[in-house]
């Protein structure tokens, strides 16, 4: 059976368009990187050190970098604007008059050494990133460990005066270790609370606690959570809640933490504490 | 021709997707990065579990006063010494703290009540000042301070003016204040304690109806002992007492009025009438009447009437005792075969049994929190225990050969019950903790048995 004039051109037709279909799609589902979408995150090298103790990254950096990135945080965490650059400040070894948990004195607080390192303020360069990341506008990153600034700081040049550590990060091994240390000090004074009650065992008291670079209390500590709290054991809470306040005023100021680790994210500067009474 | 090419078509679209879905990173990526951003927000946190139940170092000066004074309590710097020996004798009797003073401390001047010299205070943990004030019109001020020590930094401070001979009760205000402040608690202090005074040899013993502060100060008898009276309660008002008494050889429940001293029955009815108790409001009591062999739990007005019958099973149900929102009644009933605690409302509906452990429950009564049923535990010994409304977390709180009868103080932290010796039988009046710790035994000039705690003093 010959095929007709017309079955011939159809099955040309339907060649020629299938030929057509399986480029396009070919084109179309292209995953090669350049096709039109954001190139994927380049690959990362991942190594496990033996090293756990408290130490920043950034202190076996050979030369600080100068930072090159926009300051992301606040104003409240920018460096004091001192004219002459400062001595890093060591953990104050004095013991200091424990200020009260409601209210710390004026005085004290004047007396509180300046909370950060010096630092210098880098002159914003916006970036593509910066864009993206809605940097630039103010915002502090609060949120991603890997924000717009992420490559701040990177580079070789030995020119920077940064008091911060440069590259210091609060891994999660110097998190615990920190964490660990200040529980240490603050052991002793959560032991002399009193338990006010039956029940008040199950409430839980999170306060978060802003602190000067000499590890004393750099503002009134404010309580952010409350757990356990029923109609048996209500009538105790503001007595839990005070002696989590006690439990750190009591026994501040904090000692001997790593002064690298102060002012970076997830640094003791700002922290939580939660306490709560045995049993 | 047609479905072979659409198959076909089909397959190449699957191909290219599936390589399409090969060659892209994988999907959970993006919700790992989300995770790391939400710890960081976190930040450090630290955990810290401490503290302890020893009592609190309190140091109790005597209070000074401004000016000396004579009044018919006394002389005004005289008061000052005797408000701090009240003030710290309540908070040593709590259990809860361990004053020192006023013996033995140094003299506070009028001007340091309310500056005080912190640095001769550092062996205490906290601080109370007061002074005692005469004032032109024959009433007493008397001021109350707390200070943290170690803050230095004022707690509480209170001021009640009062005629000279309530001195003591200002000085259990007083002694309220600082507890709760450092307690959370709610006050205990300023309130009194009904019970029988028993005296007399065995077989004869004479029982008689008394009153005192919670301290046992101010103590006086309320019936002479003619005939005898057993279990009475205040009302929450502290107007009324009711009780059960023995007339013509038959219990009775009675009505006594604190004003006029004057007794009545509660009810008419001649049956057998016991286990009286107020309701919170003290409008109504609930209390048991045995009637042709059955006792049912009843409920009648304070000012008397025709009772209501709240329960009606075959044996004996009583001892109710209203839940503080009055809604629910608890007691005891041996419809299964042995005494045991039952949870009804008001109005005797949905009675169900929450005891179930050995032995027999006997004298509930509910806490005026609303959490716990206090009650007798009777398995070999008499002993106090607690378990929740439901009947869960029993906990055993005293452990004598036989305590028995608990009664709550007002504010629900503290039992009162009464012991009995072994062999004599005699009857003393303990208070116990709820933590059961602090048992401590409250001094009375005779035996005693059946106390009840009021509420706080109006």
């Amino acid at each position: 059976m010959t095929p007709d004039r017309s079955e011939a051109t159809g099955f040309g037709v339907a060649i020629v368009g299938h030929a057509a279909l399986v480029a396009a799609l070919y084109y179309l589902i292209d995953p090669r990187p350049d096709a039109g979408r954001a190139p994927a995150p380049p690959s990362i090298e991942v190594s496990f050190v033996e090293e756990t103790g408290i130490i920043a990254a950034g202190e076996t950096a050979e030369a600080a970098a100068k930072s090159v990135a926009p300051e992301a945080g606040p104003p409240e965490e920018a460096a004091p604007a001192e004219p002459a650059p400062a001595p890093v400040p060591e953990p104050v070894a004095r013991p200091t008059p424990a200020p009260s948990p409601a209210a710390p004195s004026p005085a004290a607080r004047r007396a509180a050494p300046t909370p950060a390192p010096a630092q210098q303020r880098s002159v914003p360069q916006p970036r593509r990133q910066d864009r993206q990341a809605g940097a630039g506008r103010g915002q502090a990153n609060r949120g991603a460990a890997l924000g717009a600034d992420l490559l701040k700081g990177i580079g070789n040049d030995p020119a920077s005066t940064s008091r911060r550590a440069p590259g210091a990060v609060m891994t999660s091994q110097a998190r615990a270790d920190i964490g660990s240390l200040i529980a240490r000090q603050v052991q002793p004074c959560a032991n002399r609370q009193r338990s006010p009650g039956p029940g008040a065992e199950r409430i839980r008291v999170t306060i978060r606690l802003r602190i000067n670079g000499n590890g004393s209390l750099a503002g009134q500590p404010t309580i952010v959570a409350r757990e356990g709290v029923d109609e048996a054991n209500r009538r105790y809470l503001a007595l839990v809640e005070e002696n989590t306040i006690n439990s750190f005023t009591q026994c501040s100021p904090l000692r001997g933490l790593p002064a690298e680790l102060y002012d970076v994210p997830g640094g003791w500067r700002d922290f939580r504490l939660r306490y709560r009474l045995p049993g | 021709m047609k479905p072979k090419l659409h198959v076909f078509a089909a397959a190449l679209l699957a191909l290219a997707a599936a390589g399409r879905a090969s060659a892209q990173p994988p999907q959970q990526q993006p919700e790992q990065e989300a995770a790391t951003p939400a710890e960081d927000d976190q930040g450090l946190v630290v955990d810290v579990v401490g503290g302890q139940a020893d009592p609190t170092s309190i140091a109790v000066p005597a209070m000074p006063t401004p000016a000396s004074a004579s009044t018919p309590a006394g002389e005004t710097g005289a008061l000052g010494r005797q408000v701090a020996e009240v003030v710290a004798a309540d908070l040593r009797n709590s259990g809860l703290f361990r004053p020192s003073g006023p013996s033995g401390l140094p003299a506070v001047t009028f001007p340091q009540v309310t500056a005080p010299n912190f640095a001769t205070w550092s062996g205490a943990e906290a601080l109370v000042h007061g002074f005692v004030q005469a004032n032109g019109n024959g009433t007493l001020t008397i001021g109350c301070y707390l200070y943290d020590v170690a803050a230095q930094r004022a707690l509480a401070q209170e001021g009640f003016t009062v005629q000279p001979a309530q001195w003591r009760r200002a000085a259990h205000r007083c002694a309220d204040a600082i507890y709760g402040r450092l307690t959370g608690e709610t006050g205990l202090f300023d309130s009194r304690v009904v019970y029988v005074a028993e005296s007399g040899p065995a077989g004869r013993r004479i029982k008689r109806l008394a009153i005192m502060d919670q301290d046992g100060a101010n103590h006086r008898f309320l019936t002479n002992g003619q005939f005898t009276a057993l279990t009475p309660r205040l009302s929450p008002d502290n107007r009324t007492i009711t009780y059960m008494t023995y007339t013509e050889e038959q219990p009775r429940v009675f009505v006594y009025d604190l004003a006029s001293g004057r007794s009545r029955p509660l009810v008419a009815a001649p049956h057998m009438t016991f286990a009286p108790r107020f309701s919170p409001d003290s409008r109504a009591i609930v209390f048991s009447m045995a009637v042709n062999g059955n006792t049912d739990v009843y409920r009648v007005s304070t000012s008397g009437g025709t009772p209501q019958r709240l329960t009606t099973a075959p044996g004996i149900d009583t001892g109710g005792s209203f839940s503080p929102d009055g809604s629910r009644i608890v007691f005891e009933s041996d419809r299964s075969g042995g005494q045991q605690l039952y949870v009804m409302g008001a109005d005797g509906a949905g009675q169900r049994r929450i005891s179930f452990g050995g032995g027999r429950y006997a004298t509930p009564s509910w806490s005026p929190r609303g959490d716990l049923i206090a009650f007798t535990r009777i398995a070999g010994s008499f002993r106090i225990g607690v378990m929740g409304v439901d009947g869960s977390g029993e906990r055993l709180l005293t452990d004598g050969w036989h305590d028995e009868g608990p009664s709550w103080a007002p504010n629900g932290r503290v039992l009162i019950f009464f012991r009995s010796a072994q062999g004599s039988g005699r009857g003393s009046i303990w208070s116990v903790d709820l933590t059961g710790r602090n048992e401590r035994r409250i001094p009375t000039p005779l035996d005693g048995s059946d106390p009840a705690w009021s509420a706080i003093n109006p």
